[in-house]
């Protein structure tokens, strides 16, 4: 029965272990996350209430004062980081696609900020940042400058500044390999056209270039939404509101400090359609980017 | 393989390249200096030659155990991408080369399943682990990481698969080789530079992990990354300690990428299009 | 959207049936554990005498040797300490000791998570008085009272009474309850550059006026020097810096009679007004500053004042990591209009209410705080409690700081006598806490005036306390 079932769907096999330990790794959470969404509970106590949407319009309402800011500068993080991150990346990758003799030692920098932890990255970086006795300020000191890295007006930037620092290489890297695995042909069809490198760059590379560029972006797009160990470590989401994304909303609102679970909760399910919406869009255009190429 | 890649570097590249390694490396190496500091140095950013002191890693090994956090890091380092990549890469086939119903939707969903913040999904998680008894276990850190490493395996794998030719397996088929088999002795060998390269960011993924890790495990199974906060103390960060024991964790995934660099790139180049 | 209505009905029903198992775990747990009163009975029947430490020592290993006990603790260097003389209490009592230190934030969480799950993984926590009110309110900690009045368990070398009463009464109870040991005690001061005074002719301040005088006078006198440094970071940090001179204005943040709140309290936002201009003599990057930057701004000669935590006095004073070590003085906190006050904050050991092994967690507790072995505890960096160690002179010519330490417990007293507790008696001061911390953060930059801010805090601290 099982054997004749599993015949007419020889997929199963394969895709079942997978899907078995993710449905339960995941489904459970989910559908918990769904339901202490509408919930008043606080951790450490033993009763709560079904409140039924209150926490979703305690949100939306406005009531609380950060969760549209939040909403904000999560989404302007997104599109900054990545849209920086592409293009240096992109740059780094056209600059590094060409033979040189240290080659291996660039690419072993580059891994440097992909490979470190982040977790005392981002301390390391919070003494370096600080205005008064930080290296960075030092360093600038020498051409006159001072930055006040963490203020009001700089938290937000200085947040970017680190995300650029640990994921450009990443996008670089990707970007790179994209190149090096062009085929060849479409290149010499195009010398033969006598296109020149403008053109070649803008109908050839391009083009073929797009589903690498477009996984880059699915990556650091879902990432970056949700930024949590810089600025955990930089800032704690402040000056103010400053550096408040999403992420660290939810884990204002649902851990120790206050304990609110259901209204974390509630913001957890919104940062999660959001991603889910965002990557969406995103991977059906990757999808599409690869056949076209296909 | 391709016709622009001869360029030479010039003057401006050499520069801008050199510029950027070393921005890369600067926090590094700038914690390798803190942790080779006395403590009156540590705020100090004026001095960069001294007379370094080993303390700090004396202190990290002798009083802070860091070897058995070593030890913990690397049983489930090792456990949970060997069988991630397993079960990943065997979904990932699934998906590459049948064709069935909602394919689409379910490969979405697979990897949506990276989409949800760990901050979401720990205090679940916590209970589920609770409920069954494993908290404080290589266990429960080796399972919790398969839900950001099977997906990981399953993208950046399935890709690679449909790049293989079908032709190689059907000669197989007429010889009488059942599927399976061929996936084992075929599929896989071909696509060991691909596996190779998903292992590496399984790898880097796992042993970086933070939030399970702190929340999940206490005294007998506690990785690498949540020992920073032994030293945020309320009376000052141990700044020298904390950069020693960052260094421990940094050096063996910087040593192991420096290694298998190769494998990395070019894998990369799988995941996405070939 | 039958799916969904699918996923809300299985959510809930999930829900609901954690709880409920979990509640229940939770009461076969309560009937499990001994209860204190009926155990000393026992205990007090078998035992032998526990006059001395090594008697006690004895007493206890007969019926403990083996026990491993479990603890969560905080990185402080009391901890330190505890864990220098673990070695020793091991030996005495057979008792394992398994430590689990981490940053304070985390400690929280980890323990809070622990018992919500129901898992019982720790024997004694370390806790925070800010803590307490909650954790008391959520029955995380068992109370003490009964195992504290018990001879037999709580021998004479242990001396409850000589732990300083500020501390007794201002950080380990909540609803007249003890639930927990002060361990490290903390009240706050001010530390200032007695050579930069010396040299401009000034007096450290005694009011609140002159603090702030002092402060603008300072700032860029000199070529990178800042009026005051403090801990202002957004959240918890800006609250209770806010606190430690709050009182001295009369102000607070709940009345702590009817639990109202009181942010609108025109003391109230006088004192936050100081804070915010206080502020403004500050390192520019204040507001991202927990105590470490606080203190490594003044420890590296960028500020002229400091005001914060007494427990942090011997990282000043130790010139292997401070440039100022030789150049400081104290003074308490400066009288405000309302008077003196001086904060009153501090850690306690606690007994988790889950933990299967309470006794034995308690001889830990009672070995490692007693008076007898208060000098080796302080010696080894332990943050001290008790009177007699403050009065001990042999400790008090190492640390030129113990007397103003004492002066400020003196001013924390007065809180006391007023029936103030400095640490606001809340279940909910956390929630209060961060939405303050955020507002005061907010007009510390303009981005709102502190008359707003307060407005604010007001609504959502009405809204947190009900």
């Amino acid at each position: 029965m099982l054997r004749n079932y599993l015949h007419k769907r020889p997929h199963l096999v394969y895709i079942m272990p997978a899907i078995l330990i993710l449905g339960i790794l995941t489904f459970i959470p989910t559908v918990f996350l769904y339901g202490l969404s509408l919930t008043n509970y606080e951790l450490g106590y033993q009763d709560f209430k079904f409140v039924g949407l209150d926490n979703f319009i305690r949100l939306f309402s406005g009531q609380d004062a950060e969760f549209w800011y939040s909403m904000r500068i999560s989404i302007g993080f997104m599109a900054i980081v990545t849209v920086v991150e592409l293009l240096l990346g992109f740059w780094l990758a056209v600059l590094l696609d060409r033979e040189f003799k240290l080659k291996p030692l660039v690419f072993a920098c580059l891994i440097i900020p992909i490979a470190m932890t982040p977790s005392i990255t981002g301390q390391i970086w919070k003494l370096m940042l600080n205005a008064e006795n930080g290296v960075v300020n030092y360093l600038l000191h020498f051409f006159g400058g001072k930055v006040i890295w963490l203020s009001a007006e700089n938290a937000f930037l200085s947040t970017v500044l680190v995300d650029i620092w640990q994921n450009t290489p990443f996008v670089a890297l990707i970007i790179y390999a994209g190149m090096r695995s062009l085929p060849s042909e479409p290149y010499e069809a195009a010398a033969i056209d006598g296109a020149n490198r403008v053109q070649i760059f803008r109908y050839v590379t391009l083009p073929l270039l797009l589903p690498m560029i477009l996984l880059a972006v699915v990556f650091r797009a879902i990432d970056s939404l949700k930024t949590f160990d810089i600025p955990y470590s930089l800032t704690q989401g402040g000056p103010g509101s400053s550096t408040e994304f999403l992420s660290m909303h939810v884990y204002r609102l649902g851990f120790a400090q206050t304990g609110w679970v259901g209204r974390s909760a509630a913001v957890s399910v919104i940062l999660l359609i959001l991603i889910t919406v965002i990557s969406w869009l995103l991977i059906r255009a990757y999808r599409k980017g690869v056949e076209n190429r296909g | 393989m391709n016709t622009h890649g001869n360029k030479k570097v010039g003057f401006g590249t050499g520069i801008v390249l050199l510029v950027v390694c070393l921005l890369c490396m600067f926090p590094m190496f700038w914690m390798i200096l803190v942790s080779l500091k006395s403590k009156a140095l540590t705020y100090d950013p004026s001095v960069w030659f001294f007379s370094p002191t080993l303390e700090n890693y004396k202190a990290v090994f002798e009083n802070r155990d860091a070897v058995g956090y070593l030890k913990n890091s690397a049983i489930v380092v090792v456990l949970t991408t060997m069988i991630s990549i397993f079960i990943g890469g065997m979904a990932a086939y699934g998906f590459a080369r049948f064709e069935f119903k909602k394919k689409e939707n379910r490969a979405f969903w697979v990897l949506s399943l990276r989409m949800l913040p760990p901050m979401a999904s720990v205090i679940p998680l916590f209970v589920m682990a609770s409920l069954v008894g494993v908290l404080d276990t290589h266990l429960v850190l080796i399972v919790a990481y398969m839900l950001f490493n099977i997906p990981f395996t399953i993208w950046m794998m399935r890709s690679f698969f449909e790049e293989i030719p079908v032709a190689l397996e059907e000669a197989a088929f007429v010889d009488g080789a059942s599927r399976f088999r061929v996936f084992v002795q075929i599929i896989l060998p071909l696509a060991v530079p691909g596996l190779i390269a998903t292992a590496i960011f399984c790898i880097i993924n796992s042993w970086n992990e933070f939030v399970f890790a702190l929340f999940l495990t206490s005294a007998h199974a506690s990785t690498l990354p949540t020992t920073v906060t032994l030293f945020l103390s309320v009376s000052g960060v141990a700044w020298g300690e904390m950069s020693s024991i960052g260094v421990v964790t940094i050096l063996p995934m910087l040593v192991f990428a420096m290694i298998v660099q190769k494998y990395m790139i070019r894998g990369l180049t799988f995941g996405g299009v070939k | 959207m039958a799916k969904k209505i699918m996923q809300i009905a299985v959510a809930s029903v999930l829900t609901a049936s954690l709880a409920a198992c979990s509640s229940g775990n939770g009461g076969s747990n309560a009937s499990n554990s001994p209860s204190p009163s009926a155990s000393s009975s026992a205990s007090g029947g078998a035992s032998g005498s526990v006059g001395t430490l090594a008697d006690w020592g004895q007493t206890i290993k007969s019926k403990y040797d083996g026990t491993e006990i479990n603890l969560a603790f905080a990185s402080h260097p009391s901890t330190d300490s505890f864990q220098k003389m673990t070695k020793e209490f091991e030996a005495l009592t057979g008792i394992h000791v398994k430590w689990e230190v981490m940053e304070e934030g985390y400690l929280k969480n980890k323990q809070l998570l622990d018992f919500t799950g129901r898992t019982g993984t720790y024997d004694v926590l370390m806790v925070d008085g800010f803590w307490m009110s909650e954790y008391g309110a959520k029955k995380v900690v068992e109370p003490l009272d009964k195992l504290i009045a018990d001879k037999t368990l709580t021998p004479d070398w242990f001396d409850y009474e000589d732990i300083v009463p500020a501390y007794r009464n201002g950080i380990s109870k909540y609803e007249g309850k003890t639930y927990g040991i002060p361990t490290a005690g903390e009240t706050r001061f001010i530390a200032y550059r007695k050579d930069l005074f010396d040299k401009y002719g000034k007096q450290p301040p005694k009011t609140m006026d002159e603090f702030l005088e002092l402060a603008k006078f300072f700032n860029g006198k000199e070529d990178g020097l800042y009026g005051v440094s403090m801990r202002a970071q957004r959240g918890t940090h800006a609250a209770s810096g806010l606190l430690s001179l709050m009182y001295n204005f009369g102000g607070g943040f709940i009345d702590q009679k009817t639990g109202k709140a009181t942010m609108t309290d025109p003391k109230t936002i006088q004192a936050m007004q100081f804070y915010v201009d206080l502020l403004q003599n500050a390192p520019k990057d204040v507001a991202s500053y927990t105590h470490e930057e606080a203190l490594s701004a003044f420890t590296t000669g960028k500020a002229a004042m400091w005001l914060d935590a007494t427990a942090l006095a011997n990282r000043i004073l130790d010139p292997s990591g401070s440039q100022v070590a030789d150049k400081v003085g104290f003074v308490p906190t400066p009288e405000g209009p309302a008077g003196r006050a001086s904060a009153l904050a501090g850690w306690n050991m606690s007994i988790s209410s889950l933990s299967k092994k309470q006794e034995a967690a308690w001889a830990f507790i009672v070995y490692m705080n007693s008076k007898e072995k208060a000098k080796e505890y302080v010696q080894g960096g332990g943050v001290p409690v008790r009177t007699s160690v403050y009065k001990d002179e042999e400790l008090a010519a190492k640390n030129i700081s113990y007397p103003v330490q004492l002066e400020a417990l003196n001013d924390a007293n007065v809180l006391v006598e007023k029936g103030i507790s400095w640490i606001p008696p809340s279940p909910k001061l956390g929630q209060i806490l961060d939405r303050v911390g955020y507002y005061v953060s907010a007009a510390m930059f303009d981005k709102m005036t502190v008359q707003e801010a307060a407005e604010k805090a007001q609504k959502e601290v009405e809204d947190i306390t009900g």
